[in-house]
């Protein structure tokens, strides 16, 4: 459900680290379930991307996803044992993909997989997109 | 006029809220603008503070009940069994978030939780005298495919024939009185892929009483595809419980959910009984709430703008029409 609405069609761009490499790209999404959960019960999200002009687009997994919502910003594994924050019903998250030298072409098909287990049955969300790379974000450099 | 109180579960309102164009007093307001009184709520969906409400909250939240004249009825909640991974949690784990639910109901001036039917009897027996120290009810939510005469209930019964029905009861979702499948549903498979012809035989079968064998038979040879059979399985597991099962349960009826997937324009709905589960109600003397909850936007919003407010709205014409009021 909300499956529609699950990639958002802005927030998507290569982010710059403070050292000035290229170190992934960044998407935001939107729940594809009536309600909002812990962070532990999110099990997985799978993300293809990076494809065309023939070739075949890379997928990421868990181990190089970071998740970021109002309530804190963890990589997928970490948020296991995330039970006290929450991804809201009304919430735009953020995902990191980890990918050095971030996506080439500026017209990017993307389509993304989430599992959410909820006590009654695994809900998956499931959305397809042509979405454009907005102007790179550049990571502040540490204090 | 009949005693039965019309609310809504702001669950109707979903869609909206999700697209940020209705915000909870919008939803609020929603609910008093057709004159229902009963507001039910999922603090997961709508209270971004959940599970630690604050005062400035409630303030707001009491402050629009006074506003648009209505009460808190029912706090929907969700038991994290799964909250984990590696494991289920422990019993303890379970009774914990019981209490933690019937705290966030009390403080929201609810007199009633929605407890999951995947809740065991075991984790409601130790959550009761919790329910009378938060002053909350434990309304067991029956929802179809789960069926109030066979044995998956039984061990609830037993619960309420060991400590009555004050502090333990159900919730009947209006979605175990299904007459036919809602036209919504097959639009939508068939828009998903499956075969309009082979869609309207089962469900004509289905309605002709044909057995499912029979028809699966007959679809396979039509050349079925998998949204085909899965149409077919769905259809076949269709619940319509006779409404007069409602009268064995008399003392123990919470609340209802009021659960629709279609309105049509002329404020009927071809799907559910409504006629006659309100006839029953009316009858066993039921003086809660009939609280709306719309599910038919997840049905629609592939292909069609949905408007909840007026689907709700025509369901409360409906309501209005079968409990006799002007």
């Amino acid at each position: 459900m909300f499956d529609k609405y699950l990639i958002c069609t802005y927030g998507f761009r290569n982010v710059i680290s403070e050292t000035g490499a290229i170190q992934g790209f960044e998407m935001k999404i939107r729940i594809p379930y009536y309600r909002g959960v812990p962070l532990s019960v999110i099990d997985e999200i799978k993300i293809a991307a990076g494809g065309g002009m023939g070739m075949e687009p890379d997928m990421f997994t868990n181990d190089r996803i970071r998740f970021t919502v109002s309530g804190g910003s963890f990589m997928m594994a970490e948020m296991e044992t995330v039970a006290t924050r929450r991804w809201n019903f009304d919430e735009d998250a953020t995902l990191m993909v980890y990918k050095p030298g971030g996506l080439i072409n500026i017209d990017q098909q993307v389509e993304l997989w989430i599992t959410i287990r909820a006590p009654y049955g695994k809900f998956i969300g499931h959305d397809k997109k042509v979405l454009s790379l907005e102007a790179d974000k550049y990571l502040a450099a540490a204090e | 006029m009949s005693i039965i109180k019309r609310g809504v579960s702001l669950y109707s309102y979903q869609e909206e809220y999700f697209l940020r164009k209705m915000n909870l007093e919008d939803c609020i307001k929603a609910v008093a603008d057709m004159g229902a009184t009963g507001v039910e709520i999922i603090p997961e969906q709508m209270i971004n503070e959940y599970p630690d409400l604050t005062d400035t909250f409630l303030e707001k939240w009491f402050g629009w009940m006074k506003k648009y004249n209505v009460v808190p009825t029912c706090a929907d909640v969700f038991l994290e069994s799964l909250l984990f991974k590696n494991r289920i949690l422990s019993d303890g784990e379970l009774v914990d978030l019981m209490e933690r639910d019937l705290k966030v109901a009390s403080q929201l001036g609810c007199f009633v939780i929605r407890t999951l039917c995947t809740t065991p009897t075991r984790i409601i027996e130790r959550s009761l005298p919790l329910a009378e120290k938060y002053n909350v009810k434990i309304g067991l939510e029956i929802h179809a495919p789960l069926n109030l005469s066979s044995t998956w209930f039984e061990p609830y019964q037993a619960l309420i024939d060991k400590y009555g029905s004050r502090w333990f009861g159900i919730i009947p979702d209006m979605g175990i009185f299904e007459k036919r499948p809602s036209r919504i549903h097959g639009e939508r498979v068939i828009r998903d892929g499956a075969n309009a012809k082979i869609v309207s035989y089962v469900t004509e079968g289905y309605m002709a009483g044909e057995r499912k064998e029979v028809v699966e038979r007959e679809i396979r040879k039509m050349g079925a595809n998998s949204l085909d059979l899965g149409w077919m399985n769905k259809v076949f597991r269709t619940l319509y419980t006779d409404p007069q099962v409602l009268k064995k349960h008399k003392d123990s009826i919470f609340h209802i959910h009021a659960k629709f997937y279609d309105m049509l324009e002329d404020c009927t709905d071809d799907c559910l009984d409504y006629e006659n589960v309100v006839a029953v109600l009316k009858d066993i003397g039921y003086n809660g709430y009939l609280s709306s909850e719309y599910e038919g936007n997840r049905t629609i919003q592939d292909a069609f703008p949905v408007d909840s407010v007026e689907q709700v709205s025509r369901q409360h014409k409906m309501f209005k029409r079968l409990l006799g009021e002007q």
